[in-house]
């Protein structure tokens, strides 16, 4: 039988075992004489794997052009859960941060937010610190002090400084703020600016308000005294001494006063020794006692030595 | 899509619906989710296993295809058969990934410290053998020889490639068979590693 007999379906006929024994011995003869009949049959034998392959193929290709379609369809892409979880973890932490932030914000603005009236009109020692406070006349001997003298700071006892830095913080406990709503947030204004070192813009608001009235004298001494402008304190104090609406700290404002010109030591002395007379002949009565008595009596005898 | 409804459409004989079923198992954002979440490496968003996860999820389904007569629904539902399977597909394509990267690697140090043509890395995978084959024997073939491949009737062949009658589709299957047949033959170094 020659080879060229065998046709396509010979061939699976024989690959499915479907010829009988005769031509089945013929066909495997012919093969084993012709190389192109056996590579024809090895080829068919592996046609269903072939296509197997191809099969997987083409539907890869088809299943990446559906896909293709797909995401051209999607808006927006479909997001995974990890990538969508992160989202919103990202998102708490923002809103986190914006509040810690608003949080901040507010403590450090407290004070401001408080009705805080318009500033008056710039006052030349309010507005320019370096200027020395210019005081309505009230005392012209206290007036003619001259300017604070920076060295004689160390001459008073550190606890007399933190006496200081202290004195405007307990105007709350001593009551000073009683008064109607106005008057206390305004209060509440100086006493927030002065805390945040705001002295020229605490001092500018409390020289807003009637000067003849002793709360506003007691935040201007004070606030003075804070600056470190002793004699423009001193002169405040004087006046919060002798206004007549002050019978509650009278004496306390005397102490200060006093305070304020040992500061301003030596070229306070003939006024400090005027006004100190009459506190150590009787420091009980002034309520006068502890190291504070003691630094008063240094100064004292400090002062009559000098005299 | 149901389980029911998917499975019965993926058995059936008719393409338009076993391609919409196959379409809407490679397109449902919920299994792709699922997979992604079994597949933590993915998970690292740069980019670089896209392409892997996508030829390991399209593997999955068609896998899933392939194995339906064994599918038993009591057993597991549809979409977790598949994630079980794109789960493995991707994996190995990872290490297989890792491995040629590796091979590269040492490919590009050998040619580096020896420059030698003969060293030249050479890749000829089976699915540019099969791309090759597909080329050769053209659309229509193609179309001819997958459908019977996939025990398609001589009927549905005909109503599909618009053939007068299925003896026709049947002698044009035939033809298409033996181009392939000749076409092997021609090129042995194709179908060795088949």
């Amino acid at each position: 039988m020659n080879e060229r007999m065998y046709d396509f379906e010979d061939l699976e006929d024989y690959v499915l075992e479907r010829m009988s024994e005769p031509d089945r011995a013929a066909f495997e003869s012919a093969m084993e004489a012709d190389e192109s009949l056996r590579r024809r049959v090895e080829a068919l034998r592996k046609e269903k794997e072939v296509l197997y392959y191809l099969r997987r193929v083409v539907w890869k290709e088809k299943m990446a052009a559906w896909r293709a379609e797909q995401l051209r369809v999607e808006i927006p892409p479909a997001t995974p859960n990890r990538d969508r979880r992160r989202a919103i973890w990202l998102l708490i932490m923002a809103l986190g941060a914006v509040l810690i932030f608003i949080w901040l914000w507010y403590f450090r603005f407290q004070g401001s937010v408080v009705q805080e009236p318009g500033l008056p009109a710039p006052e030349s020692q309010a507005v320019e610190p370096d200027t020395p406070v210019q005081l309505p006349p009230a005392n012209a001997e206290l007036n003619k002090l001259p300017p604070p003298a920076a060295s004689q700071a160390g001459v008073l006892p550190e606890n007399w400084r933190k006496w200081g830095d202290r004195a405007y913080s307990t105007l709350l406990e001593k009551d000073v703020l009683m008064g109607a709503t106005p008057e206390r947030d305004m209060a509440d204004s100086i006493l927030t600016l002065a805390a945040q070192n705001r002295l020229d813009d605490a001092f500018r608001l409390a020289y807003s308000l009637d000067t003849t009235q002793s709360a506003a004298q007691l935040h201007l001494a004070h606030i003075a005294f804070l600056k470190g402008d002793h004699a423009a304190a001193a002169r405040w104090y004087g006046r919060l001494k002798d206004n007549p609406g002050n019978a509650r700290f009278r004496l306390d404002a005397q102490l200060d006063e006093i305070a304020c010109y040992i500061y301003l030591l030596p070229e306070s002395a003939p006024v400090l020794l005027k006004l100190m007379r009459p506190v150590m002949e009787q420091p009980e009565a002034f309520g006068l006692s502890g190291s504070r008595l003691d630094a008063f009596e240094q100064v004292w005898k400090r002062l009559n030595k000098i005299e | 899509m149901l389980d029911a409804t998917l499975l019965s459409d993926l058995k059936s004989f008719d393409r338009r619906r076993r391609d919409a079923a196959l379409r809407s198992l490679l397109n449902d954002a919920g299994l792709r989710t699922a997979v992604h979440a079994k597949t933590r490496l993915y998970d690292r968003r740069d980019g670089r296993y896209d392409a892997i996860f996508e030829e390991a999820f399209a593997d999955a389904i068609i896998d899933f295809y392939e194995k339906i007569d064994q599918y038993d629904p009591e057993k597991s539902a549809i979409r977790s058969t598949i994630v079980r399977f794109a789960r493995i597909n991707f994996y190995t394509a990872y290490r297989g990934e890792q491995r040629l990267e590796a091979r590269h690697r040492k490919a590009n140090e050998n040619a580096a410290a020896n420059k030698n043509p003969e060293n030249a890395f050479v890749e000829n995978d089976r699915y540019v053998r099969a791309l090759e084959i597909l080329s050769h024997l053209g659309e229509t073939c193609k179309t001819l020889l997958l459908m019977w491949y996939e025990n398609f009737s001589f009927d549905e062949v005909a109503r599909s490639l618009g053939r007068p009658s299925p003896d026709a589709a049947k002698q044009a299957t035939y033809k298409c068979r033996e181009k392939l047949n000749s076409f092997l033959v021609a090129r042995p170094d194709i179908t060795q590693n088949f």
